[in-house]
């Protein structure tokens, strides 16, 4: 036997497939339904012997039992002295014991069914690889000798010689026997499983294993196999648990095609773990299909059915595997037994009895009423009814009980115990999807060295070849089709609108567009504004574009119109007025887990006087949106302009049209009336264009509060404040009179050409509604002029709400020390400015 | 491999498709994760991903491939994106002449914006248009080796070097990122759906 060449199969590089098996499920599940297209199916031939040997290795031959017939080295080898036991003698041997006359069943019925319980074993095995399911006649196989295709065995030897052999087994049927030359035995099957029991009963062996248990046992096969076959087969493993020894061999043709062998054992006798009772199994893949072997020696007695049954679970329960290279068991946690694809052939002494008397029983086999007293067999109620081996098939039973015979006889237990004979030693096989084929299921009645007789089954067992290629190809369209799906359930949509035009846009003249987001994907959608700008705030005061929402969830099909609101307010404005007539941005509108979209929004901007510098609106000498005409050699010069002309066009209005309008009413921010907006616009449209402005439209309390509103704009959002912030402090500590005009003096030309015009506005004002109208006035520009920085977290915020109000009217619940500080300032530039009128006034 | 494993996938890769608008990217990206083509161009306003997974090596690897707009106009935006690729198709057309001299403004783009040592192929993309054909196969390869990149013509029509183009490329990327690693460390992704401007995942993969 060769060992080398079994260990080298051992070594070999697990198959990928079986680790892709074990990925997700939707990859399994794909090449499930995919197996087909990578996948032959290969039937190996098996062979299956079960012995409970009860106590020592078996003295006979073991031929008859493997080959089933004896071997020509030893034809002339007298046969065990078997004395036939007389009641059985009238009925000869038990029908399908391969003892029985090879006529006997010849021209039965059971010849057309792939179990043939008899008939010359090599023209079995020519059936058996020809891989027809019967054979009707010996014409029909003679003719497909031609075409016989071993397709495992690559064997040239062996293919001649089952062919051979076919041929002259036929002719020796029609030519009436003459003498043969002594043939060598075929193969009986390509893969050989010996389950044995009861090898050693000794108690030590619960402790120890004899070693030469298992030497002795493997020549004794090797014996059994004859020095022909011998050479065709190695080991595969040999397996010793207690009394209990597993073994299987491979024929050459398929040597090459077994990995990953591992084996495993579950005692559960006495105490529930020793091993009298219990299995050994070895497991190993032929091709592409694992193939499980289970000898096992479950409880005895009559009455023990229920015992065995639970013997039965615990083995599975606990039965795991290890590889007997020693390298990883991909599989060593899960007791492995269920695996769906294993292939699991169980067999031993299983020792289930039949629900009857010995006297019953023994009048049945004379009769050979098999079927009749099969009825009554405990293991056949079990997988019945489901209390264990469920889902598990056996062959047809056509050979008498196996248990229990007088030791060296054919006779039944003649013992004053007088055992009811039973079929103890059985071989079963699950498999959901592959196909076992019994060729043959017989007892060897020949054997007498124990109370048990050897029984043997050959059985058809289909395989799973892998086409690399093909398999390939099925995991790439497993994953196409699953990219496809994960494809498919990207979030999706549309948006109505990929470039919003806003036309002209002009300070404080809201524009709204509204965009439509339709969900066109096939899952819900949550949506939101991601912005392009690193860390855009709420407070961002440069910020004219607002999203509503700015976020959302959309059901499939379902649509949401999304307000996009446009306002620049003075602040934003002064950016705008630099970066010239370009209104651009680009919002981006994320689908979370999907696409963003890109949505532009254009407009042309229109500048405004509102936001400028006092110096470049004097600098401009016209409206800020017509083109200034070059004014060659006045650039160095003073402005033809001291006081920016829109300053003048607006005090020009009031004193022409708002003197009667109580200043209080005329600046104060009480509310703001319908038309106001409006009205704004006009003015500041003028002003920008160098219209005059529209006093038809503007006439009233109204328009003198909208002309005074804008005036109040331009002096808020200045570029610098009328009086800089480094001049306010002086302006702060001036008293009244000559030091106010030193102040005053000090200012840039433009800056003080333009206090002196407002502080005149402000002297007309008071000469025309009296000296109480100063503390309004005061009120009003003193921090307008002299602009105060709101204290942080109170900055001015872009929306139209605050922009137009009066600083001082923001409102505190809590004034904080840094709030009193920011009131403080603002009185002190109050009173600045009312000292500023007074002696303007005085003067 | 564990028998635990739940996820469809051994590795994430990000792909980034850049190119003058009009080259073919979306096509190139229909192409190679459904299969299909259309001869319609609809211009891609914003940026895009599909996904298609493929063994490298018996490495089971995911590319999310991100399609971007290629006008002008968004330049600066899809900028933003580049630092979660981990590698990028640069594409041209063959019978563009303008679309091919971008590639080094492109590529400029990529220096300035991209992570540390992302990989790149050029690729010249209707090459199945002979008779319009203004750049050859040669000026194609020798701008690739001016830069050290690798080159591919393709056509998306006739399904031309496409799976090639990226499967190089996803192999490069292996190469730098995966082989490198510790046994232990799987799963890696960059996730690029966040890349907005503020994260800078990239970093993870050096």
């Amino acid at each position: 036997m060769d060992r080398s060449r079994v260990a080298s199969v051992e070594l070999q590089d697990s198959n990928p497939v079986a680790a892709a098996t074990d990925t997700s499920t939707w990859l399994h599940h794909g090449l499930k339904k995919r197996r087909a297209t990578f996948t032959t199916r290969k039937p190996v031939s098996v062979w299956i012997g079960t012995w409970n040997v009860g106590g020592a290795i078996p003295s006979a031959p073991l031929d008859h039992w493997v080959l089933g017939r004896s071997l020509a080295h030893r034809s002339k080898s007298k046969r065990p002295p078997l004395s036939v036991s007389t009641s059985l003698s009238a009925s000869g041997a038990s029908p399908g014991s391969d003892d029985s006359p090879d006529t006997t069943n010849l021209h039965d019925a059971g010849l057309t069914s792939p179990l043939v319980a008899n008939g010359p074993p090599r023209l079995e095995l020519a059936h058996l690889l020809d891989g027809s399911e019967s054979v009707t006649s010996f014409e029909s196989l003679l003719s497909s000798a031609s075409s016989l295709d071993f397709s495992v065995a690559t064997s040239d030897d062996l293919r001649r010689d089952s062919l051979a052999s076919t041929v002259s087994t036929v002719s020796s049927v029609t030519a009436a026997k003459p003498p043969l030359p002594p043939r060598p035995p075929a193969p009986p099957a390509e893969i050989l499983a010996f389950g044995f029991q009861e090898v050693d009963v000794s108690t030590d062996v619960y402790f120890a294993h004899d070693p030469a248990t298992i030497l002795d046992l493997k020549a004794k096969i090797i014996d059994g196999l004859g020095p022909h076959l011998e050479k065709q087969y190695a080991l595969v493993s040999i397996k010793q648990l207690a009394g209990m020894i597993v073994a299987v061999l491979a024929h050459e043709s398929v040597v090459p095609y077994i990995t990953e062998v591992e084996s495993g054992y579950v005692g559960c006798g006495i105490m529930g773990v020793l091993g009298n009772k219990g299995a050994v199994a070895i497991r190993f893949k032929v091709f592409d299909t694992r193939i499980c072997l289970v000898n096992s020696h479950l409880a005895a007695d009559q009455n023990q059915a229920e015992r065995r049954d639970s013997d039965f679970h615990e083995i599975c329960r606990r039965l795991v595997f290890k590889r007997e290279d020693g390298s990883s068991c991909q599989t060593n946690d899960l007791p492995l037994l269920f695996l769906s694809r294993t292939m699991v052939f169980w067999f031993g002494d299983l020792n289930y009895r039949l629900e009857s008397t010995y006297n019953d029983v023994l009048a049945g086999i004379k009769a050979s009423r098999v079927p009749h007293l099969l009825q009554r067999d405990q293991l056949g109620h079990s997988i019945r009814t489901g209390r264990a081996f469920a889902g598990f098939q056996e062959a047809p039973i056509t050979f008498h009980p196996t248990y229990k015979f007088d030791p060296g006889t054919n006779r039944y237990d003649t013992s004053e115990k007088q055992r009811t004979p039973a079929w103890c030693d059985r071989i079963l096989w699950r498999h959901p999807t592959l196909n076992v084929t019994p060729v043959k299921y017989r007892s060897h009645m020949r054997y007498g060295d124990s109370d048990h007789k050897p029984v043997s089954a050959i059985l058809t067992v289909e395989t799973e070849v892998i086409d690399q290629d093909k398999y390939a190809l099925a995991v790439k369209e497993v994953l196409r089709e699953h990219d496809k799906w994960e494809n498919e359930f990207i979030p999706e949509a549309s948006v109505s609108e990929q470039l919003i035009d806003l036309g002209e846009v002009k300070v404080l003249k809201p524009v709204v567009r509204t965009v439509e987001l339709r969900n066109t994907g096939k899952i819900p959608v949550s949506w939101f504004f991601a912005s392009a700008r690193p860390t855009p705030t709420e407070d961002d005061a440069d910020q004219w574009m607002w999203t509503e929402p700015s976020k959302g969830y959309l059901e499939p099909g379902e649509r949401q119109s999304i307000t996009i609101r446009i306002l620049v307010s003075p602040v934003a404005a002064r950016n705008l007025n630099h970066a010239g007539s370009a209104l651009n941005d680009i919002l981006i509108l994320r689908l979370e887990h999907g696409r963003d979209f890109f949505i532009s929004v254009e407009g042309r901007w229109l500048k405004t006087c509102l936001a400028q510098s006092l110096q470049s609106l004097c600098d401009t000498g016209g409206a800020v949106r017509v083109d200034a005409e070059p004014q060659n050699g006045t650039s160095s010069e003073e402005p033809r302009h001291s006081v920016p002309q829109e300053l003048q066009v607006l005090s020009k209005f009031i004193l022409a049209h708002a003197m009667d309008v109580p200043a209080r009413e005329l600046w104060g921010n009480n509310g703001e009336e319908a038309g106001d907006e409006a009205m704004l616009e006009t003015v500041l449209d003028s002003l920008d264009t160098g219209a005059p402005l529209d006093e038809a439209r503007l006439a009233g309390t109204a328009g003198a509060r909208s002309v005074a509103r804008v005036m109040l704009l331009m002096f808020e959002y200045l570029e610098v404040p009328v009086i800089p912030d480094q001049d306010q402090e002086m302006f702060v500590a001036s008293a009244e009179g000559s030091p106010m005009l030193e102040a005053v003096a000090h200012l840039p030309v433009v800056h003080r050409a333009t206090l002196l015009h407002l502080l005149e506005l402000c002297e007309s004002l008071i000469d025309k509604q009296g000296p109480d109208t100063l503390a309004v006035l005061a009120e009003v520009f003193g921090p307008l002029v002299m602009r105060v920085p709101l204290p942080s977290g109170l900055a001015t915020s872009g929306s139209i709400s605050s922009v137009a109000g009066l600083n001082t009217a923001t409102p505190m619940t809590s004034p904080s020390k840094e709030m009193k500080r920011y009131r403080t300032k603002i009185q002190a530039r109050q009173l600045a400015f009312a000292r500023l009128v007074q002696t303007l006034q005085n003067s | 491999m564990s028998a635990a494993k739940s996820s469809t996938y051994d590795y994430l890769i990000k792909l980034l498709l850049i190119g003058d608008s009009g080259v073919g990217k979306s096509c190139l990206l229909l192409r190679f994760c459904d299969d299909s083509f259309t001869p319609s161009f609809i211009t891609t306003i914003g940026i895009d991903f599909k996904i298609r997974t493929i063994e490298l090596d018996g490495k089971r690897i995911k590319l999310q491939i991100w399609d971007t707009a290629g006008q002008e106009r968004f330049r600066t935006i899809t900028t933003a994106y580049y630092r979660g690729a981990m590698g990028i198709l640069l594409a041209y057309d063959v019978t563009d002449e303008r679309s091919f001299k971008n590639i080094r403004n492109w590529i400029k783009n990529i220096e300035q914006n991209a992570s540390q040592g992302v990989n790149m192929i050029l690729v010249g993309n209707k090459c199945d248009m002979g008779d319009k054909k203004v750049i050859s196969k040669e000026q194609g390869q020798e701008l690739a080796d001016e830069f050290g990149i690798k080159f591919v013509e393709t056509s998306a029509k006739s399904n031309l070097g496409v799976e090639d183009a990226f499967f190089s490329l996803a192999r490069d990327i292996k190469k730098r990122l995966i082989d490198t690693q510790a046994p232990k460390e799987e799963k890696k992704d960059i996730d690029l759906t966040q890349a907005g401007a503020a994260k800078a995942p990239g970093g993870c993969c050096n």
